[in-house]
Order: structure tokens, then C-alpha cells, then sequence
């Protein structure tokens, strides 16, 4: 029974020794290091919320680049593409331009040669009947005879000469 | 990295150490105890008795004795601490002796009386019924307020840590406890306890540990067995009685006096059980550790005698393959012990400061 039976001793010491463990351990030791783990696990706690916002933010650049990039390309485009029409009307007008002027120059030329094979048949004209008129001189001088039928000839020639 | 590597290194260490130490204390052991059983045989092997030997180491004593020789004389002699004996004696006043007076029987003669050792009881040497408080401090006292210095010493050390570390890994000792204070508190007082998890955590961690390091030290060979004595086991339990009936609130009052559900006209019966269940759960925790604590050293000892009783070298041997694993369960049992001692201080504390049920 001896094993089982407190003794007062015993107790007052374990009672004291607690008490002093207590008192500094517990009471000042302990919140010290409650407090310590709890400031690191707050530190960790919003180190790892900064990480997350960081990460947020980085995504939000990421897509407001691609926003930023998907315009440029579009801009891009755009400006392409009305280029390439203002060169097409460019063209077309410059096409068209140089069909105008072709065809004046053409008409231009045209009537410039309507003009000198007019006064080259003038020309002609003069020469012929200048030519047709030493013919019938010469004919005239050579065989003006009585021939009549050649003298109808004669003024058929001029007759036909005359263009 | 390298930081991690010199942690676990340390970690390695401190196991390795522990477990040379362990096996260096068997070793140890195991020839004291060979060489005394040789002194033994030759005297006479039939005076060994395992049950008060085993019961002698287990039990407290007022004198530190490390061992005893016996001369060719057949003169015992006692090799140990003195420690401080201190007496009251009612209608006197307090007496102080050295343990080392009341060896081998004598009687010691004080202010208020003569006094002797009569089975680590000490009584009048006159009138044995005479009522005198002992206030030693005995060997399992001694050891307990060893382990207020070892305490005192980690914890300021841990303290260091965190005033020094602010915000940062932990270091040294600091590295070391921590898991177990944050376990403790993350895993056993905090689900309990909840938001009043910061108002009992002093307690509840200086109880954990002052039991933890009581029942480490009783392991040394050497040692007290001071965790394992019904007086230390009754302080924290009357601790945690107070604790816990303090800090009650209405319901908790109202639950023992109106049990919810339960129809008036049982109170009668209703009221004394749940009074006697207020002493029941302090109770349980005294013995549950106390049993535990005491058993193991029990075993631990029986295992030790067979050398004795036996009476042959290699019985040593054997009983060291036993030992060894034995021994590291019993450090296994002194963690858990406190864990399940301050778990349940929790869980008593919890059901007396619940807000609803």
C-alpha cells in the first residue's frame, strides 16, 4: 500500500517545483513563443497572399499586353489594308489617266495624219494633175493628132484622176 | 540547404547519442549487475528478493544510493547521495538532518526527538505513532527539481530562439522543440480548446513538458523514479482538477447540477454521479500515469532480476536483448504518457468551457 500513498512531501515539492516552472516557463516563456509562431505563421501567411496578388497581377499585365498586342495587330491590319486600297485606286486612276492620254495622243496623232495625208494628197493632187498635165502635154505634142478616141482618153484619165 | 543538411545532421546526432546512451546504460547496468551477482552468489543466492528490490527502485527513498558493496567483513557499504532531510514535527518545530545519518538503521538523535529510517518512513525512534510531517527532499524530489533546471535551461534556450529568430526558420533547441510545442497545440489543445486555445496553452505546454522531462529523467539508470510516484501523478491531476473547475462556466455547472434531458425528479441519483464524475477524471489521470510510468520501470526491473534469480552470466545477455527494445518503448511511453496526460487536461478543460454543446 506503501507504493499508492502520497506522500506530503512529495506533494510540496512537485507542488513548488510545478509552480515555479509555472510561473516562469508558462507565464513568461510560453507567450513569447506562442507569440513567435504565430508572427511567422502570419509572416509566411502573407508572404504567401503577396505571392498570390503578385501572381494575379503578373497574369492581369500578361492579358492586358495580349489586349495591347491584339490592337496593334488589328491597327496593323487595317492600315494594310487601306493602303493596299489607295495603291488599287492609285493604279486604277493612273490606268485610267494613261488611257485618256494614249487615246488623245492616239486621236491627236490620228488627226495630225488625217491632216498631212490630207495635204500630201494635196500634194498629190498638185503633182498629178501637174504630172497629168506634162502627160497631156507630151501626149498632146506627141500624138495630137485627130485621134479622138484618144483624146477621150485623155479626159477620162484627168477625169479619173481626180480623187 | 546546407542549413537543412546541419539540422538533420544535428537531428542524427541527438538520436544516435541518445540511442549510445541507451545502450551504454544497459551495458552498464548489466555488468554492475553481473559483478554484483557474483558478490551475491557467494554470499547466498537465495536472498535475492526481485519483488522488494524491484519495489525498492520504484519506490521513493530519502537517501540517493547508487549501490552497495559488501566487503569480505560481510559489511555492506552504501555508496550514494546525501540529500536534505527535513522533518516537522507538530508542537516542536522542523528538524534538519543529512539522508546520510540515517543509513544502516541508525538512530539520530534531534531538537525534538530521536528519529530513525523504518522503511524510508521516518518515525520517532520512541513512539513509532508519533505524527511528524517529512518535508525531505528525497530522491524523487531531487530529481524533480533536477528537471526544473534542465527545464529552466531548454526553455530559456527555446525563448532565445524565438527572440532572436523573429519571423525566421528556427534554429539549435528551438528547431528541435518546436515541432512538439506546435504539435501539441495544433493537434491536442487547439481542437479542443479552440478560441480559448491561448488562454490555457501556458498550462497546458509547462504541464506537458514537466511530465515529459520527469519521465525521460526516470529512465536514466540512476535515476528517480519520480514521474511514476502516486504524489507526482496527484499534483497535476489536482492541478488539472483545479484548473478545470475553476475555469467552468455555467454549463458546464449547469450540466452537472440540471443534466440536459434528464427529468428532475432523478436528480437525486443524477447529482451525486455527476459529483463523483468530477473526481473520476482527475482520478483516472493520476492512475493512468502513475501505472504506466511505474509499470514500465517495473518491467524493465523484472527483466534485470532474472540475472539475479538465475544466477548465471549469460542470462545477461539475454535479458539485454529484452532490455534494449523494452527501453526504447519506454521512452516511446514517456512522450506518450504526457501527450495523453495533457490531452485529456485539455479535453476535461474543453468540456468545462464550452460555449454550446
Amino acid at each position: 500500500m506503501d507504493i499508492i500513498t502520497p506522500g506530503i512531501g512529495l506533494l510540496f515539492w512537485n507542488t513548488l517545483f510545478f509552480l515555479i516552472v509555472f510561473a516562469i516557463i508558462g507565464v513568461k516563456i510560453v507567450p513569447v513563443i506562442s507569440k513567435g509562431l504565430k508572427d511567422r505563421e502570419e509572416s509566411i501567411d502573407n508572404a504567401l497572399k503577396a505571392a498570390e496578388q503578385a501572381k494575379a497581377d503578373i497574369a492581369n499585365l500578361k492579358a492586358e499586353n495580349e489586349k495591347e498586342k491584339e490592337k496593334a495587330r488589328a491597327e496593323r491590319e487595317e492600315i494594310i489594308t487601306s493602303a493596299k486600297k489607295k495603291a488599287d485606286q492609285m493604279i486604277t486612276e493612273a490606268t485610267e489617266q494613261a488611257k485618256t492620254e494614249a487615246k488623245k495622243i492616239v486621236d491627236d496623232a490620228r488627226s495630225s495624219i488625217d491632216a498631212e495625208k490630207r495635204e500630201a494628197l494635196a500634194e498629190i493632187k498638185g503633182v498629178v494633175s501637174e504630172l497629168s498635165l506634162d502627160i497631156a502635154e507630151k501626149v498632146i505634142r506627141k500624138q495630137l493628132s485627130d485621134d479622138a478616141a484618144q483624146q477621150e482618153l485623155v479626159a477620162k484619165l484627168v477625169e479619173d484622176a481626180n480623187i | 540547404m546546407s542549413d537543412f543538411i546541419r539540422m538533420k545532421s544535428n537531428y542524427l546526432s541527438f538520436y544516435s547519442r541518445l540511442a549510445m546512451l541507451a545502450v551504454l546504460f544497459a551495458a552498464l547496468l548489466q555488468t554492475s549487475t553481473l559483478l554484483a551477482s557474483d558478490g551475491h552468489e557467494e554470499a547466498s543466492s537465495s536472498d535475492y528478493d526481485p519483488v522488494e528490490t524491484i519495489l525498492h527502485h520504484v519506490k521513493d527513498e530519502h537517501h540517493w544510493s547508487l549501490f552497495t558493496t559488501t566487503d569480505e567483513q560481510g559489511h555492506e557499504h552504501h555508496y550514494g547521495i546525501s540529500l536534505p532531510v527535513i522533518l516537522y514535527v507538530p508542537g516542536g518545530g522542523f528538524e534538519f538532518f543529512s539522508s546520510g545519518d540515517f543509513l544502516h538503521h541508525a538512530k539520530v538523535k534531534g531538537n525534538y526527538g530521536t528519529y530513525v529510517n523504518h522503511h524510508e518512513h521516518i518515525v520517532n525512534a520512541d513512539d513509532e505513532h508519533q505524527v511528524i510531517y517529512d518535508f525531505s527532499l528525497t530522491k524523487n524530489a531531487t530529481s524533480t527539481g533536477l528537471s526544473v533546471i534542465v527545464l529552466l535551461i531548454l526553455f530559456s534556450a527555446i525563448s532565445k530562439g524565438y527572440k532572436k529568430n523573429v519571423g525566421k526558420a528556427p534554429t539549435g533547441v528551438q528547431s528541435f522543440f518546436e515541432p512538439l510545442i506546435v504539435y501539441m497545440r495544433d493537434e491536442v489543445i487547439a481542437p479542443n480548446l479552440g478560441s480559448k486555445t491561448d488562454k490555457f496553452l501556458p498550462y497546458l505546454i509547462t504541464l506537458f513538458f514537466f511530465i515529459l522531462i520527469n519521465n525521460l529523467m526516470g529512465l536514466i539508470p540512476g535515476g528517480a523514479n519520480s514521474s511514476g510516484n502516486i504524489a507526482f501523478t496527484m499534483t497535476f491531476a489536482v492541478m488539472t482538477f483545479l484548473v478545470v473547475n475553476f475555469s467552468g462556466n455555467k454549463q458546464y455547472w449547469g450540466h452537472v447540477f440540471a443534466t440536459p434531458g434528464v427529468p428532475w425528479w432523478l436528480s437525486p441519483i443524477m447529482i451525486p454521479v455527476e459529483i463523483i464524475g468530477l473526481f473520476t477524471k482527475p482520478i483516472a489521470l493520476m492512475l493512468r500515469l502513475f501505472a504506466n510510468i511505474t509499470g514500465g520501470h517495473i518491467v524493465l526491473l523484472s527483466f534485470m532480476s532474472l540475472v539475479f534469480i538465475i544466477g548465471k552470466v549469460w542470462v545477461g545477455g539475454v535479458a539485454s536483448l529484452i532490455i534494449i527494445p523494452l527501453f526504447f518503448m519506454e521512452i516511446f511511453v514517456a512522450f506518450l504518457q504526457a501527450y495523453i496526460f495533457t490531452m485529456l487536461s485539455a479535453l476535461f478543460i474543453s468540456s468545462a468551457v464550452a460555449e454550446h454543446h
